[in-house]
């Protein structure tokens, strides 16, 4: 059986006087979203990646919602705030090795020069780019302002709305796009489309050459990162609103090209948005499997986003009596981070860190807060049951903070691919000129005192997809947590 | 409701971008100001400056006469985008509540009635405070103890400099707290006497930051002077607290009782 949930800052007080209360509440709100970590901006690189996502040969920055054409109103006070933020805010004095100073003589004759917001928005994106590290991007001021969903990771899809569901994901396996799983009932399931089949092409475009240019890039070779670019640049083509159609092509498990027209459904979930972080669709799952004579409950979700934080506890509650607990975060991109410490506490009957921010002036330990009431204010244990918990390269950020810190404590065993590698706590700050710049204020180490950033969580049990599995209708990733977690259930199997 | 609270803050916050830089760029200076001296005139004692800031809110008997306060405003964290609707409770003799409802997350409450303490917010659940974050809670609504800064509540008062603090003249005092060994720095505006900020080390389960908060615009509520604006710098972060509403001598009971989520983890 399965359930989907549709939807719905910490605290710290010191009052000197009735006039200084609200500082208390202030700190509050500092420690969630001061660790506020989410990989749902665009990449650093997103350069590189509009360098090869032309639509059929139409230019990605070219779409009508764009407002890249706008002429720019005092680009160097854009500029210089950003530039100052960065430098007033980044945890490394040393900037990663880049020399602060210089950059900004560097770029802000080429910022003063932009004629247009698509001319500043290269030399903003250029300079967050030499950092190298995740977290630092700029997010479009009419992404974030948007009323609905939609990707952000370029340019807004030329012709379709955003924020629709074809009821189908994907992944990029093997140099390919392939479907590792299709909703029954969903637009794609209805017209034939199942799991292990491969994207060829869009509304008459082929996918495989931007996808092998991609791959091509020489300036960041690691796999994950080219399997981010790739889903990023699927899942714009792939975007759509409810009611629009697509056209597209596949590769089925025979080897055949089917072409299919699909029309987009209502999205699962809710819009959340969260300050200046661009709309997001938030959506949770759960189900109880039975697994060698166990039962499992299943948990997905697919950001950490606050809106989820009482689907959360009302499927724990659920879930209570289960022999033991999955949680598939694959795709998980981030939110923000303070979640993480309220989700592992149902976990754990201990304060546990699970990783410490180094910021400036300022170390700060995510810690657990150990759940010991349910929904219904009744008294309750956390759940001590086996925990697994899947993941993927494309979970990140507040995922990898959740999952190395649960893993480093050995309260989670991980299983599937290697985790992204970015992990920095960040901040989406409004610039003069109404474009976000989305920035790290700190860096992150687990719980064994090792960056998260970069090396990201290598699972327990490396358990890649391959397309004859999904073709044969097997998770690999899910079926060994399932199975293990049968295994380690200490109940004995029901009658 | 989303968009009117974004229309109502964000753009107006990107209009006036270079004020708040300024302001940040001040807040951030006060580490590094150097006290100098003003004049050749003595320090005054910590507990003048009480005083005379104690007269320039209304005077010690009106506050006296005071047995609750509530006061409503807006939390704002600009670099985030997010803005909370806040209301703050505090009781004689050491009771404090506080909620703030910020849109995407929900309403996160605080407080303690004297005995416990307590958070509870959409994200991590219900917690009791332990330990440092207990006794910073204590300290925190003793009701006339902070009204007041009264003397018998410190084990030590000090003035230790005249330093530029928010572009004002001040006079820096330390005090220590008595019953729990905290130590803050208090400054007092030379021109108005008004305390016009302060700095401290808050403690949580999180660890250690450093708060500087600057006071300002205060306004006559019944008779009684109280900030209505603070900046506080957390680590990096700049949040702003605008307060539209005091009133006194009107907080039920209720405001200050044990949320049904905290009850359970309360050991009998």
């Amino acid at each position: 059986m399965r359930f989907r949930l549709s939807a719905p800052l910490p605290n710290r007080r010191r009052l000197m006087r009735p006039g200084l209360a609200f500082s208390a509440m202030a700190s509050s709100m500092a420690s969630s979203v001061l660790v506020g970590a989410c990989a749902l901006a665009p990449a650093p690189r997103t350069s590189a990646l509009a360098a090869v996502s032309p639509v059929c040969g139409q230019a990605a920055t070219s779409a009508p919602t764009s407002r890249n054409a706008q002429a720019v109103v005092n680009p160097v006070a854009t500029f210089d705030t950003a530039w100052s933020i960065i430098r007033r805010t980044h945890w490394d004095t040393t900037y990663n090795g880049v020399n602060w100073l210089a950059l900004r003589d560097e770029l802000r004759p080429r910022a003063a020069a932009a004629h247009n917001r698509g001319e500043l928005r290269l030399v903003l994106t250029e300079m967050v780019g030499r950092l190298r590290q995740s977290h630092f991007a700029i997010i479009p001021q009419e992404l974030a302002d948007a009323e609905r969903s939609a990707d952000t990771t370029a340019a807004a899809q030329p012709t379709r709305g955003g924020g629709g569901s074809l009821g189908w994901r994907f992944r990029y396996i093997d140099g390919a796009m392939v479907l590792t799983g299709v909703d029954s009932g969903g637009p794609a399931w209805s017209s034939g489309v199942r799991t292990g089949w491969t994207v060829q092409a869009v509304d008459g475009c082929p996918l495989s050459p931007r996808l092998a240019a991609l791959g091509a890039l020489a300036d960041d070779p690691d796999p994950r990162h080219v399997a981010l670019r790739a889903f990023q640049l699927a899942s714009r083509l792939l975007d759509g609103g409810e009611g629009d159609r697509i056209t597209v092509s596949l590769i089925d498990d025979q080897q055949h090209l089917q072409t299919r027209t699909l029309t987009y459904a209502a999205a699962p979930g809710t819009v959340t948005k969260f300050g200046n972080l661009p709309p997001i669709l938030a959506h949770l799952e759960w189900e109880r499997v039975r697994q060698d004579g166990r039962t499992i409950g299943v948990i997905r979700f697919n950001t950490w986003m606050p809106v989820l934080s009482a689907q959360f506890d009302a499927a724990m509650d659920s879930l209570r009596t289960a022999d033991a607990i999955v949680l598939d975060v694959r795709g998980n991109l981030g939110g923000v981070g303070g979640m993480s410490m309220g989700i592992a506490g149902h976990f754990v009957d201990t304060v546990l860190s699970l990783g410490t921010m180094h910021q400036r002036g300022a170390t700060l330990r995510m810690v657990t807060n150990p759940r010991r009431v349910d929904t219904r204010a009744r008294a309750v244990k956390p759940f001590a049951g086996p925990l697994a918990l899947v993941v993927d390269e494309l979970s990140a950020s507040t995922t990898e903070i959740f999952a190395g810190g649960l893993q480093g404590h050995r309260r989670a065993t991980v299983f599937g691919t290697r985790t992204a590698g970015q992990a920095l706590p960040s901040v989406p700050e409004r610039l003069p000129n109404g474009d976000i710049l989305y920035h790290a204020i700190a860096d992150f180490l687990g719980p064994t005192g090792t960056p998260v950033e970069g090396a990201g969580v290598l699972p327990d049990h490396v358990t890649p997809p391959t397309v004859r599995a999904l073709v044969e209708g097997r998770d690999p990733a899910l079926q060994a947590a399932l199975h293990w977690a049968a295994t380690l259930a200490s109940r004995p199997p029901a009658p | 409701m989303l968009q009117t609270s974004r229309s109502s803050m964000v753009r107006p916050f990107a209009r006036s971008m270079g004020r708040t830089l300024s302001a940040v760029a001040t807040l951030a200076a006060l580490a590094v100001t150097v006290p100098h001296a003003l004049g050749a005139q003595p320090l005054p004692p910590a507990s003048d400056l009480v005083a005379r800031h104690l007269t320039a809110i209304g005077g010690a008997d009106a506050f006296k006469s005071i047995t609750s306060v509530r006061q409503v405003g807006v939390m704002e964290m600009p670099s985030m985008g997010l803005q909370a609707q806040a209301e703050n409770y505090a009781a004689a003799p050491n009771k404090m509540s506080m909620k703030a409802s910020i849109p995407g997350i929900g309403e996160i409450v605080s407080g303690t009635n004297g005995d416990v303490a307590w958070q509870v917010n959409p994200m991590q659940g219900p917690r009791l405070l332990e330990e440092k974050e207990l006794v910073d809670a204590r300290d925190a609504a003793d009701f006339y103890g902070n009204m007041l800064l009264a003397a018998d509540r410190f084990s030590k008062m000090e003035t230790v400099g005249v330093v530029s603090f928010a572009d004002e003249q001040a006079y820096q005092v330390k005090f220590t707290r008595k019953s729990s060994g905290r130590e803050s720095t208090q400054y007092f505006s030379v021109a108005s006497g008004l305390l016009i900020g302060s700095e401290a080390t808050q403690e949580s389960a999180m660890g250690s930051t450093t708060m500087v908060t600057v006071l300002g615009d205060y306004k006559d509520f019944a008779g009684r002077k109280f900030p209505t604006r603070s900046e506080a710098m957390v680590g990096p972060t700049r949040i702003v607290l605008k307060i539209n509403e005091v009133s006194v001598n009107d907080v039920p009971e209720a405001a200050f009782s044990v949320p049904d989520a905290v009850r359970p983890l309360i050991r009998k």
